[in-house]
């Protein structure tokens, strides 16, 4: 057992967060098609799959084009599904910390579960729930919970405009937390004086992609215990590659073979302003830009963030966020990353966070992940170290 | 009875046959298109499309499925008209796949090839 417990060992394992995924075989099932269609590795999403996400779970520019299966007209006019679209996706971490505080350097812990189901009901109104099912340890979240539950009125009016209502994660990042390829949050969606762009909220949304290039979305949320409201919005504008709306750019195929064939570039800006607090509130916001830049498997996300928060009895918070990732898919089967992130959440050096984690990752198969990252982080004077394998897979 | 099902099965797969003007060897997803009446660059495409779009090794898609799209005009998994804007469309997509060993060359030459097969199944 001790020989056994080496190797898993010596393979470095640690555990950050749990990501959520949208990688959802139920969408696969439906339309009949590979993985790869959306993803290039799971849960990362390309850019079909996020002009599908967009797009409510819809297959781009294929509107009103599927019928009915044989014998399912009568549920088809009814607006149900012809089959219930559920997956589920497991985790399985195990993480080494050779200085953990609790002597427990090698914890083959946690083990997560999560209940999916999305899908389209005539193509109009669609929907989105997940589940947690298992209990998950990260000392904020135990137990059962439901991590999103929304449905989503589709070009409303026959405008672009899309409204979502119900639980979910404001559309405000290129990058999403549910698709991320490491274990570890991405630092502007996480937590910086109590409040994490990541979390879902009760709320409406209104979002489009207008000229196949330009995204817009805002929102407003209802904070539980607060009579206010808060808002968001979020612009992005893509050059180059598959448009927003999932259509391939025209590109001269007698012509020689030039950069831009493969060449996308994103740019993106958002803000949140909240409050925290049902009394005595006090305000925060969160302003923050992104450029992502595609090249065939390389794709390279920058961000950075400023955050400003109202603290009782001091002077305001100001923190500055940034971050950048690189990351290389070979083959649809192999990813290497490498990302920095630096966070001064007091805004004046005393509270720098500098963390670097690099990860490898393997599909076997398409709808299975076996990854293995580290994190460096130094929050002056302590260096943290700890490794992380996660084993992902959805059917 | 079953004489006349029999006949009923035979006229019901001879126009889709008769009208592609392509010759279909196989079933279901194992279908793929007979080249020996192919002129023969355009064998020569069939040959490069076999190797680039139906690699099981690599998790491509299946040649049932371009036969499908190519002799009803509708592609299999969106549901939407394959004709030749569509077939330029599928050629650019998996060129610019990563990794899907498709260049620039490769594409062009796969969509004259289909270009070719949709002339064929509606001259």
């Amino acid at each position: 057992m001790n020989k056994v417990m080496s190797v898993v060992t010596l393979l470095g394992l640690a555990t950050f967060a749990v990501p959520r995924a949208q990688a959802i075989p139920a969408f696969s099932r439906t339309y009949k098609t590979e993985c790869a269609t959306c993803h290039t590795v799971i849960p990362h999403r390309n850019a079909f799959g996020e002009a599908f996400r967009r797009n409510g779970y819809v297959w781009p520019g294929a509107e009103g084009a599927r019928k009915p299966a044989k014998g399912m007209e009568a549920l088809w006019r009814s607006g149900a599904l012809e089959a219930v679209p559920v997956s589920l996706l497991g985790m399985h971490d195990a993480r080494y910390d050779r200085e953990a505080e609790s002597g427990d350097k090698l914890d083959l812990e946690p083990h997560e579960f999560e209940l999916m189901a999305g899908g389209s009901l005539r193509d109009r109104v669609t929907f989105w729930m997940e589940y947690r099912l298992e209990e998950v340890e990260d000392n904020e979240r135990e137990g059962t919970e439901m991590e999103e539950a929304f449905v989503m009125f589709r070009r409303v009016l026959g405008t672009p405009l899309n409204v979502k209502y119900g639980l979910f994660r404001p559309d405000l990042t290129l990058w999403k937390h549910n698709d991320r390829l490491t274990a570890a949050t991405w630092a502007p969606l996480d937590k910086i004086h109590g409040e994490k762009l990541k979390s879902a909220r009760d709320g409406v949304e209104m979002n489009g992609v207008f000229g196949g290039r330009l995204f817009a979305a805002v929102g407003a949320v209802d904070r539980e215990e607060q009579d206010g409201y808060e808002f968001y919005g979020h612009v992005a504008y893509k050059f180059g590659g598959t448009d927003l709306d999932g259509n391939e750019p025209e590109i001269d195929l007698e012509a020689d073979p030039s950069v831009w064939d493969d060449l996308a570039v994103t740019l993106s800006a958002y803000g949140y302003v909240g409050r925290r607090g049902d009394t005595d509130t006090q305000s925060w916001s969160r302003v923050g830009a992104e450029a992502e830049v595609v090249y065939k498997g390389v794709t390279l996300l920058v961000s950075g963030l400023n955050g400003r928060d109202e603290v009782a009895g001091a002077d305001d918070a100001d923190t500055w966020v940034y971050a950048a990732e690189a990351q290389y898919v070979c083959r649809g089967k192999y990813f290497i990353l490498a990302r920095y992130e630096y966070k001064d959440e007091e805004g004046d050096g005393s509270g720098v966070i500098n963390r670097f984690i690099p990860a490898v990752g393997w599909t076997p198969v398409p709808s299975v992940r076996l990854s293995l990252e580290h994190r460096w982080e130094k929050a002056a004077p302590e260096v943290d170290n700890t490794t992380l394998m996660r084993l992902l897979y959805s059917f | 009875m079953i004489r006349k099902m029999v006949l009923a099965a035979c006229l019901c797969s001879l126009p889709a046959a008769a009208l592609a003007g392509l010759a279909v060897v196989g079933q279901g997803e194992a279908r793929r298109f007979d080249p020996s009446g192919f002129p023969p660059d355009m064998q020569k495409r069939y040959a490069l499309m076999e190797v680039k779009c139906a690699n099981p090794a690599e998790g491509c898609h299946s040649l049932g499925r371009v036969v499908e799209a190519v002799t009803t005009g509708i592609a299999p998994i969106s549901h939407t008209p394959f004709d030749k804007k569509a077939a330029k469309m599928y050629g650019i997509k998996m060129m610019r796949k990563p990794d899907s060993g498709i260049d620039k060359k490769t594409a062009r030459e796969l969509v004259r090839l289909l270009y070719f097969l949709l002339e064929q199944a509606r001259p």
